[in-house]
């Protein structure tokens, strides 16, 4: 009965290569009748024909007749695509017939188990849609979907199948299709939305096939697992297509390959908690998607072996450099000429050895932009003293910061210049991964603070800020597109969060710093230069962190004949802490109604031993029998519990330890007017005069 | 439709704000408990999607409502919140409340927990939310089960 295999064989070839002209002959179709012809041409009897080593091996009647065994056929089948058809269905007089036919056939040749005819094509998953609707060859540009808007995925449960498309998409109109047509016993096709697969829809010995992409492929995952995590023999394929073009497919057994990105890694560890914990199994392996063929392979170590005895710099090249995309590959090889042009190549020590290619590239391009931040992440040990990290992260966050902002040419922001920016989509990867990079980084600085007693106490205040920075820099890095910049944030919003958290980062980084002070060593310093300077940054980051719109307006001695004369006993970094916390207090404990005032005075003391500076705002002050209680540690000022709950009462506290071991003092005092705020009077102890007493007597 | 983020400490908030605003959702920070109730108890009920509600809260000026004793010493501003606003509005909240706070003292953390056992209201920590994007679709969630609920009710 199965009379011409050939035939049905060619048919095959054309729905499953898509490098076929002919097969793009039948997608250009515009003519229903030239589709219909195409049908006519399967003769009706053929029902389904079981292809296997590239041969069609038997074939079975829809209606369920003996066929002849084609095993024997001479006819191979020359897939080129990867996705390799299992089966063909083709007892259709029309083309929905036959299109329904190809997903039913599919569904029962595997029984409860995959659609191979599930590809990444979207013309595929096309076809089905189309058998849903009629199969109307004049509308099929009506269902272009590009690549990256398309999210293929499928459940195959029992008797039904689900695909996932872009829940932006107007088939979506039709996701109650299999609700209403309970008849739609073998073929079904729901558009879901990505994060409402449905609990329960699969069944045992069933397998989940989705795709997401990146961004939202960790609520896929928790979707996917929870309806997954309800069958204990299930199989979950998770399928993620980050921007990195990296798919990973998880699967029972072993981990053997899932962090090559820090999505990646998040979504390894989440399926492993959702899924491993509960079945006992989780496999990962990881697929490259390669964007110029539309091929997707597995990088097991043979390939990557392979790559590497074949890539033209091996030698220089990190490991992972070696696959992946081949336009990754090509911005590995020419940030790699960069590096070693300019004699800086660090990639190999910067690079984490798990990140994936693209993700490499990038590094390798900031690197050359900030090399040294290689050096300082080296020098993060974990038996390092938190400030010598604190200084070292600090370093090389600001460097990576700026090289960020360079490469978006961007810098000119440092200066205070806002202006519209328009990055490359080169230029926005770039910035993302630099976001994670500083990820990295702060995680390393947590994990070395963690280390000491310290930090313990201060913990609370600390964890509150971490996150929140390493958020930002999560939201830069996972929503750096170009549709969600162009249309929900604009690009200058990203680049002031990622600038926001530099601040908060900064601002962490200070506080963390004074764990320290006890062991540090006094030594002379000139306040003018070095800390009066740096105090109107200070306080337009202070304000910043705090998220203060009005200004603060910032009054201070700057060429005071005063302090540029007198060197005092400090250091600078411990001194700059002083007016940070003495900043902080201001703002958080200002008056709503009016702007935030800050007023600076130095002046000498009569017996010439101290440099007396008074830092003055217009908050809401002090109780008068609360000024010497307000330096000890982890007391709250009776009216300011309400305006900062969640303060920790060790700003004034370390103020006074500082200045006690530089020598000095700070004590508060009080204005007759209660309007005025709090007055705090900075004793600092004198070191030595720049210039002789007498001329400076003299110039007075 | 407006997600409001009551918190007095603004600056760690933005990248919570921005996945927010990722999602789609127009979010409104409120600095002060006692602005919080004022705006949320006589709002029209249809602006409000969510409230996002930290548990130690500022106060602007200490009144009946919100002062000393009645939050515990400040600690627990964010209670007191949370029992006026389902107090003055019970068919919007607790159900549109959902708690994100950095609490660590013990017997808040348990009349946290309480809460959300009781009210089925989430509680989620900061510590623990480090991902700004999960915590947005943490939020999504509740919004879709929210109108779940309703739909049921219908």
């Amino acid at each position: 009965m199965l009379s011409n295999p050939r035939e049905a064989i060619t048919l095959k070839r054309l729905l499953t290569c898509p490098k076929s002209p002919r097969r793009r002959d039948l997608y250009g179709m515009k003519s229903e009748n030239k589709a219909r012809e195409l049908s006519a041409a399967v003769p009706a009897h053929w029902t389904s024909v079981r292809l296997s080593d590239n041969k069609a091996v038997s074939a079975q009647p829809h209606n369920g007749t003996t066929v002849p065994d084609v095993s024997k056929s001479d006819h191979p089948v020359h897939d080129t695509d990867g996705f390799t058809e299992a089966i063909l269905e083709a007892s259709m007089e029309r083309p929905a017939q036959f299109s329904a036919g190809l997903v039913r056939a599919t569904v029962e040749h595997f029984g409860v188990g995959a659609a191979s005819l599930y590809s990444s094509s979207a013309t595929q998953s096309l076809l089905r849609l189309k058998a849903q609707h009629g199969f109307d060859y004049n509308n099929y540009s009506d269902f272009q979907l590009s690549r990256n808007t398309y999210i293929g995925a499928a459940v195959n449960a029992g008797s039904c199948q689900v695909s996932l498309l872009d829940p932006s998409s107007d088939l979506f109109r039709d996701k109650q299709l299999l609700a209403d047509r309970p008849d739609l016993v073998a073929i079904g096709v729901v558009p879901i939305p990505l994060n409402r697969i449905p609990a329960g829809i699969a069944s045992r010995d069933q397998q989940v096939l989705a795709m997401g992409i990146y961004g939202s492929s960790l609520d896929l995952v928790e979707s996917v697992t929870r309806a997954i995590s309800q069958h204990a023999d299930f199989v979950a394929r998770l399928y993620v297509y980050s921007l990195s073009n990296l798919l990973m497919d998880l699967r029972r057994a072993t981990v053997h390959q899932v962090a090559f990105a820090s999505d990646a890694d998040d979504l390894a560890d989440r399926a492993r908690r959702l899924v491993s914990d509960r079945l006992g199994y989780l496999d990962a392996d990881l697929y490259l998607y390669n964007a110029d063929s539309d091929m997707l392979t597995v990088a097991g170590r043979e390939r990557r072996a392979h790559a590497e005895r074949t890539a033209p710099d091996s030698v220089d090249l990190p490991c992972n450099v070696n696959y992946g995309t081949v336009e990754a590959f090509k911005s590995a090889n020419a940030v790699l000429q960069l590096g070693r042009r300019e004699g800086r190549f660090r990639a190999k020590e910067f690079a984490p050895a798990q990140w994936g290619t693209l993700r490499n590239a990038v590094a390798l391009r900031i690197v050359a932009e900030a090399d040294s931040s290689a050096e300082a992440l080296r020098e993060i040990e974990p038996s390092a003293r938190v400030t010598s990290v604190s200084d070292s992260v600090t370093d090389a966050t600001r460097k990576i910061v700026v090289g960020v902002l360079r490469v978006l040419n961007l810098e000119s922001r440092l200066d205070g210049v806002v202006r519209d920016v328009d990055p490359s989509w080169e230029d926005i990867v770039l910035l993302s991964f630099a976001a994670e990079m500083l990820a990295v980084l702060l995680g390393q600085l947590l994990r070395v603070s963690a280390a000491e007693r310290q930090f313990e106490r201060r913990l609370h205040g600390a964890s509150s800020v971490l996150p929140s920075v390493a958020a930002s820099l999560q939201i830069l890095a996972r929503n750096l597109d170009v549709y969600r910049i162009g249309e929900r944030m604009g690009g200058m919003k990203i680049v002031h969060d990622v600038e926001d958290a530099h601040v908060l980062l900064e601002d962490l980084i200070l506080q963390l710093g004074t764990f320290d002070w006890e062991d540090i060593e006094p030594e002379p310093i000139d306040l003018r230069t070095e800390v009066m300077a740096a105090l109107p940054q200070l306080a337009e980051r202070m304000r910043r962190a705090r998220v203060i719109e009005d200004p603060v307006r910032l009054s201070y001695l700057r060429d005071s004949d005063v302090l540029g004369e007198l060197l005092v006993k400090g250091h600078r970094a411990a001194v700059v802490t002083v007016f940070r916390n003495l900043m902080d207090n201001a703002i958080k404990y200002r008056q709503r109604e009016r702007e935030l005032e800050i007023k600076i005075e130095a002046r000498e003391d009569i017996g010439r031993e101290f440099l007396l500076v008074t830092f003055a705002d217009n908050g809401i002050g002090i109780p008068p029998d609360e000024h010497q209680l307000v330096f000890l540690d982890a007391y709250r000022g009776r009216n300011a519990r309400h305006l900062w709950p969640g303060g920790l009462g060790r700003g004034l506290a370390d103020c006074d330890r500082i200045m006690n071991r530089l020598g000095g003092r700070i004590s508060a005092t009080s204005s007759a007017d209660k309007s005025a705020g709090a007055t705090f009077e900075l004793a600092f102890r004198l070191e030595r005069r720049n210039r002789v007493p007498g001329d400076y007597l003299l110039r007075r | 439709m407006t997600i409001y983020f009551v918190d007095e400490d603004k600056g760690p908030l933005v990248p919570y704000r921005s996945a927010l605003e990722l999602l789609g959702f127009e979010v409104e920070p409120i600095e002060f408990a006692d602005d919080a109730y004022s705006l949320l108890s006589s709002c029209d009920p249809a602006s409000i999607t969510l409230v996002i509600l930290d548990l130690m809260l500022a106060v602007r000026q200490p009144d009946d409502r919100f002062n000393e004793r009645t939050t515990v010493n400040w600690d627990e501003t964010g209670f007191c919140l949370f029992d006026e606003l389902v107090a003055s509005r019970p068919e919007l909240f607790p159900r549109r409340i959902f708690l994100f706070s950095a609490i660590y003292k013990e017997g808040a953390l348990i009349k946290a927990q309480r809460i959300n056992q009781q009210y089925r209201v989430p509680f989620l920590r900061k510590r623990t939310y480090s991902n700004a994007a999960d915590f947005g679709l943490a939020v999504k969630r509740r919004l879709e089960d929210i109108d779940d609920k309703q739909l049921d009710d219908k």
